[in-house]
């Protein structure tokens, strides 16, 4: 299915956005044609979602201009772009949760002033089913699954009539299945003669649906690639900045990214456990409530062994979190037993975990992980209250100590940052992380506990965090490992736990885990039912 | 029963303010706007109705430049807090000392002046139901008003484009901002109407209640209706239902006054409030143990068009 011959409908002409400090788009030339999925591939501040938002209107370019259709246009709001039929699917959805999936649908809408909503919901519901979207009207959004409200995001910019849709990067938050069915809308859609702006790192999926790719390094257009004539290696070079074809294998090694790596075994990965080691840490089936008080975790059994890292997988929101909150002594579990070394641990408290020798990573870095607001070198403080290098008698911070302490720990795990007085809430995703790593794994003897540690960082970033996590197994301490990729767990995890509705559905070693039995096992099903037959 | 009518007459009176000013703080907080300057707008609505009356004894006058004035006030709340971006309970606070101040000293001249209060208009055959009929159907014009703002209110919330779009500023301005809607813009005309009828509620309190300017006239029943949006679940029927359970409340405690019970006057001035905290506290516990989220989630949030580094 050739797309060359098609109209082209959206046309970026030399388009150039600054920040203070930053060039995020550096004359960027794009043409996106008819029935088209333009893939749009870079790291982390590439400048991917920069430009998705001036085509989206959210931004004004500071240089360069947009075609629709030929015609130059200019968007100074959002409502601009939509009635030039563009729409944009958010990476995180932009959906009023307490609202009807109808009532989000439309709102910003003109339209009568009295609400029709029986003619509304019959709308949507022509609109879903001729693109196979299954969405009914009626229903709140906290009650969708994550695959749910992201078709809602897209029968949304559906109705308000958009031909040119911008997926960022839709398929991070779904289970490889959802993922399946996504693909199949895009392509219905592209049928249908809609066209597709489609942001993505999965080299995989790239690869399987993309017409063209364009690739963005720094700001720049690295090149514009018809699917056929190229190969994940080459974007991938593209992606990190080499312009050269890197066909010779001593440069294909030295992609540190994961679809690649996963061929070349140089990257530090689990040892091929015989003997099972001594276990640090066990659950016996654990019970909590999360947050409003609504069970959370309904039976959870798992060990965390020495030197070995426990990988789990599982879609957000199925009790991960609420997990190591117990783990960590932040949450308490109202059943079950919590042994650690041996000993069973009645009332949990943070600061007998940490004297214990936990490290913890949270999920959400930036709110539990780090205080935004002080130096670098004062975050090396946190949870580590009784280290009295830090302190006169004591009671005084000791500055000098603490300021070593903290240019020390830059230097060893690469944190670019001016000077270790840079307040952490300056620093970018992938710094911020590398150093509540730092402070999390220089302190803790026995268990990290890790949350997501890789999730929307950069690959210099993740891989540099995958590195020291390996390291901290080395060293022997009992590792979880959350993470919602499964690429990572293969490679990182030396035994794979599956979590679903707070049930850990099954553990795998990873010599005998795949993608597929995974992906299955997160919906829901049990080793048993997921086997292939 | 004659004292259970005569209470139950009174509770809507006391209670009519409150309602206006509730009403007036649902608009704001449903699209996202604390305004914590209720009681100073009250305040000022009542000064402002005062004057006009004494001015042109014309009630429309008075009814008129309240809700005038209390919109312009209540501008400079939306100015600081949703233009300038300050914390919008600091702005709010200032505004209640504002109006306290404001009030205190013009009205010191005033004391001593009267004005004729509004007359009740009984509605032929409704105002015959015993008991409640003289409450709610033998009134004056702004308790008529106030039933007509709650309906509205209600109408453009729940069953409108308008209302949908308000409530969708309140619980995610982001996604409104997607959408090409403009926060600021709605958030500040939502404010500004919520003052306008908060101003309604402060005239409510020298046209109706009171022949005479006293000084602190509105007795800080503005901080009740702080609590009475919470408590009404940010809804306009529960509105009208708290302000009527808190109108009866103050009734009461005047009653009780006259009829020369053994107890501190002082305590009984504190009953509504006291019922205040009473109910703010079971309301929040009985939601929290339902896992009940009714507060719009983008309260008190203020909204800036993220760009990231």
């Amino acid at each position: 299915m050739s797309t060359a011959s098609a109209p082209t409908v959206l046309e970026l002409r030399e388009i150039t956005k600054r920040f203070p400090g930053v060039l995020a788009n550096d004359h960027i030339n794009l043409d996106l044609r008819e029935g088209e999925i333009h893939t749009i591939l870079g790291e982390n501040g590439a400048g991917k979602s920069t430009l998705m938002s001036i085509i989206a209107g959210l931004y004004t370019p500071d240089e360069g201009e947009i075609r629709i259709r030929g015609q130059v246009v200019q968007f100074s709001t959002p409502r601009e772009a939509i009635s030039q039929g563009i729409g944009m699917v958010f990476q995180h959805f932009m959906l009023v949760r307490n609202h009807t999936v109808a009532e989000n649908i439309i709102l910003g809408l003109p339209g009568s002033a009295v609400l029709d909503l029986e003619k509304i919901h019959q709308e949507i519901q022509e609109l879903s089913d001729r693109y196979d979207l299954h969405v009914d009207p009626e229903r709140n959004i906290h009650e969708l699954s994550v695959g749910e409200q992201q078709r809602v995001e897209i029968v949304k910019v559906l109705y308000r009539g958009a031909r040119l849709l911008i997926l960022d990067e839709p398929t991070a938050v779904l289970t490889p299945q959802e993922s399946e069915a996504l693909y199949r809308i895009m392509r219905n859609l592209t049928q249908q003669e809609h066209s597709i702006l489609f942001i993505s790192h999965k080299m995989k999926e790239v690869m399987a649906l993309s017409d063209r790719v364009t690739v963005l390094n720094q700001g720049r257009v690295m090149a514009t690639l018809q699917r056929e004539d190229t190969s994940p290696e080459q974007l991938a070079a593209f992606m990190l900045g080499h312009t050269t074809n890197p066909t010779t294998d001593a440069e294909a090694n030295e992609l540190p990214c994961t679809e690649v790596v996963e061929e070349e075994a140089d990257v530090p990965t689990a040892p091929e456990a015989v003997t099972v080691n001594p276990t640090i840490l066990e659950l016996r089936d654990v019970h909590a409530v999360n947050d409003l008080g609504h069970p959370v975790l309904k039976g959870i059994s798992l060990e965390l062994r020495e030197n070995e890292i426990l990988g789990m997988a599982g879609v957000s929101g199925n009790g991960q979190r609420e997990l190591t909150e117990v783990l960590a002594g932040l949450r308490t579990y109202t059943s079950g037993t919590y042994l650690f070394e041996q000993t069973p641990l009645q009332r949990l408290n943070v600061e007998q975990m940490i004297n214990r020798g936990v490290g913890y990573i949270p999920e959400d870095r930036k709110k539990f992980g780090v205080a935004a607001g002080l130096t670098i070198a004062q975050n090396f403080l946190l949870r580590n209250f009784g280290n009295s290098n830090f302190f006169w008698k004591r009671f005084l911070i000791n500055r000098g100590a603490l300021q070593r302490y903290g240019r020390e720990k830059m230097e060893a795990f690469d944190v670019r940052a001016p000077s270790e007085k840079t307040r952490v809430g300056l620093l970018s995703g992938g710094n911020m992380q590398k150093v509540i790593l730092a402070r999390e794994t220089s302190r803790a003897r026995r268990v990290l506990l890790a949350c997501q540690p890789t999730r929307g960082l950069d690959i210099h970033a993740t891989q540099f965090i995958r590195d020291e996590i390996g390291r901290a197994r080395d060293r022997g301490l009992a590792v979880l490992w959350i993470s919602e990729d499964l690429d990572e767990l293969l490679l990182m995890a030396d035994r794979i736990a599956v979590i679903f509705d707070g049930h850990i559905v099954g553990t795998l070693s990873r010599q005998e885990a795949t993608v597929e039995q995974i992906g299955r096992m997160m919906t829901g099903m049990t080793l048993e039912t997921a086997v292939p037959a | 029963m004659e004292f259970l009518t005569q209470a139950l007459v009174a509770a809507v009176e006391m209670g009519t303010p409150l309602l206006f000013a509730t009403l007036g703080g649902v608009i704001s907080e449903r699209a996202g706007v604390i305004n914590l300057g209720m009681e100073g707008l009250l305040l000022v609505g009542a000064l402002v109705a005062f004057v006009t009356m004494l001015g042109t004894q014309s009630y429309l006058a008075a009814i008129g430049a309240a809700v005038v004035v209390a919109g312009v006030v209540t501008m400079v709340h939306g100015l600081v807090c949703l233009v300038l971006r300050a914390n919008q309970i600091a702005s709010g606070l200032a505004l209640t000392l504002f109006g306290t101040g404001l009030s205190g000293l013009f009205g010191d001249r005033l004391i001593g002046k009267t004005i004729e209060p509004l007359d009740s208009h009984a509605l032929p055959g409704l105002s015959q139901i015993p008991l409640i009929g003289p409450a709610l159907f033998h009134q004056d014009v702004l308790v008529y008003l106030s039933y007509g703002c709650v309906l509205a209110t209600w109408v453009v919330l729940y069953k409108s484009r308008l209302g949908l779009t308000i409530r969708s500023m309140g619980e995610n301005p982001e996604v409104c901002d997607t959408m090409g809607l403009s926060v600021l813009g709605y958030r500040f005309w939502c404010l500004v109407a919520g003052g306008m009828l908060i101003g309604l509620g402060g005239a409510y309190f020298s046209l109706a209640l009171n022949s005479y300017w006293v000084d602190n006239i509105t007795a800080g029943r503005g901080w009740i209706a702080v609590a009475l949006v919470i408590f009404a679940f940010w809804h306009p029927l529960k509105a009208l239902a708290g302000a009527y359970l808190f109108g009866f409340a103050i009734a009461l405690e005047l009653r009780l006054q006259l009829l020369g019970i053994g107890l501190s006057p002082y305590f009984l001035k504190m009953l509504p409030y006291l019922l205040t905290i009473l109910v703010l506290t079971t309301v929040t516990i009985r939601n929290q143990r339902r896992g009940i989220q009714v507060m719009p989630a983008g309260l008190g949030q203020g909204f800036v068009r993220g760009e990231k580094y």
